[in-house]
């Protein structure tokens, strides 16, 4: 599956908007043009440093669901390692239990009580084979169990780390729409001091 | 999903008044159709992220009908399916269709061998098995122990059968393990899926925030053209007239 690409773009600046240009404007001596240059300045450094968090914590994020993911698919490996190991453990449990007693069966040309005792005496080792290697097969269950068990922790551990990168994108996008509001917040105030430093100026030619 | 776009502000009224104007009016349309540009390059990926967003959420339908399937409780039970076998070719066979008792067969018995429910209760009937098997084991070589030379024949033909089913169920188990190993993959799966489809409908909502932040620009800038233009020929006009007063 091919990673998604953040595709999106700021938008092109503007003669409005361009940060250039309002820093030219700080300049020019017009208390209010320089006022809302600077404002401007301010809304538009907020608003890339916000769009930049947001994007940061997006990647950071995702990395942190691919995690989640990666320890999900090792918990699914390791229950079928554990499936062929207690297989093979059962097998060999098996073949053990079997084959202990016929090793120590006894000769069947011996006496009745010698082979009576000889009989108990493989039925025990028999036992104890299999009890042995019944109690290896859980030695490794547990293991397999204990890495089982790391990887859901490990796993539950990335969903939040996630959720909480995901606050931060949505805290990220409130602090972008902030800075959009101060720059629009501005640019109307510019342009009503435009508007009303025009009407002055036609007064005074009426007047001249 | 998308927002609308279009020129906001109409175009300036009237004929163009000196060059001033001109140079405003071709700024004007430069940036309408930047505005347009924008707004069109905004849409076709908003429609790419949707179209990718409908591939995740079919993979990730697959992933949980893949899950639901490795469930152990899911497909036929060992009785179920054997008897499925039986009857079908049975019945094949009664009818004279050799043919068909193999591939009925066959088919019943890949349906067996993919059915994490048969394999479960054929595990679940091995461990009885040889839990039974054992028990008798103890209790009739106990009796042989005791004196009576065929218990313990018969004690270790139980002891046997024990080992057997337990072999088989730990082979049992290892398939049912396997199921139950699929079936975390495919949660796994569609967790990413998941994944991916929420950082595409994030990727979309930036998209249509950033197109709305910069229609929202286009639009100031046009208007404060509009305006520039008016004041422009309102100073021409003023101008006039107070040339022609004087």
């Amino acid at each position: 599956m091919e990673p998604i690409q953040s595709g999106q773009s700021l938008p092109a600046s503007l003669p409005g908007d361009e940060p250039a240009l309002t820093t030219a404007l700080v300049c020019t001596g017009d208390p209010g043009a320089e006022m809302a240059a600077l404002a401007i300045e301010n809304g538009d450094a907020e608003r890339t440093n916000a769009h930049q968090e947001r994007d940061a914590e997006e990647a950071t994020e995702a990395q942190a669901n691919a995690a989640e993911v990666q320890k999900m698919h090792d918990e699914a490996s390791s229950m079928r390692s554990e499936g062929v190991f207690d297989a093979a453990m059962g097998v060999v449990t098996a073949a053990v239990t079997v084959a202990a007693p016929i090793a120590f069966a006894a000769n069947p040309a011996a006496p009745a009580a010698t082979m009576a005792q000889s009989q108990a005496g493989a039925a025990r080792a028999g036992a104890v084979a299999g009890g042995l290697f019944d109690s290896m097969g859980k030695l490794g269950d547990s293991f397999f169990h204990a890495t089982q068990h790391d990887d859901e922790a490990s796993a539950a551990a990335d969903r939040a780390s996630a959720g909480q990168n995901g606050d931060a994108v949505k805290d990220a996008n409130d602090t972008a729409a902030a800075a959009e509001a101060t720059i629009s917040s501005a640019l109307d105030f510019d342009r009503s001091y435009s508007s009303v430093e025009g009407q002055i100026q036609l007064a005074a030619l009426h007047r001249a | 999903m998308t927002t609308p776009v279009g020129p906001a502000s109409p175009p300036p009224n009237g004929p163009a008044l000196g060059g001033y104007d001109d140079a405003m009016s071709a700024l004007y349309a430069t940036l309408s159709e930047v505005q347009q540009s924008d707004a069109s390059a905004g849409e076709s990926q908003v429609a790419d992220d949707q179209l990718q967003q409908q591939n995740e959420e079919a993979q990730q339908r697959a992933a949980i009908q893949k899950e639901q399937a490795n469930q152990a409780n899911s497909g036929g039970g060992f009785f179920s399916d054997i008897g499925h076998f039986l009857g079908d070719v049975a019945s094949d066979l009664v009818h004279g269709r050799i043919g068909d008792a193999f591939e009925d067969g066959g088919h019943d018995l890949e349906q067996a061998w993919n059915s994490p429910k048969f394999w479960s209760d054929l595990e679940t009937g091995l461990k009885d098995v040889a839990m039974v098997a054992g028990a008798a084991a103890v209790v009739v070589g106990s009796a042989g122990v005791a004196g009576a030379p065929i218990a313990v024949g018969l004690a270790t033909a139980a002891a046997y059968t024990g080992a057997v089913a337990e072999a088989g169920s730990a082979l049992a188990g290892a398939r049912v393990a396997h199921f139950a190993a699929a079936a975390e993959d495919a949660s796994a799966d569609a967790t990413a899926d998941g994944d991916h489809i929420a950082q595409l409908q994030s990727l979309t909502s930036d998209v249509i925030a950033n197109l709305k932040q910069s229609d929202q620009s286009h639009e100031r800038a046009l208007a404060s053209l509009t305006q520039s233009i008016e004041t422009n020929d309102q100073t021409l006009v003023e101008a006039s007239s107070t040339t022609v007063k004087g």
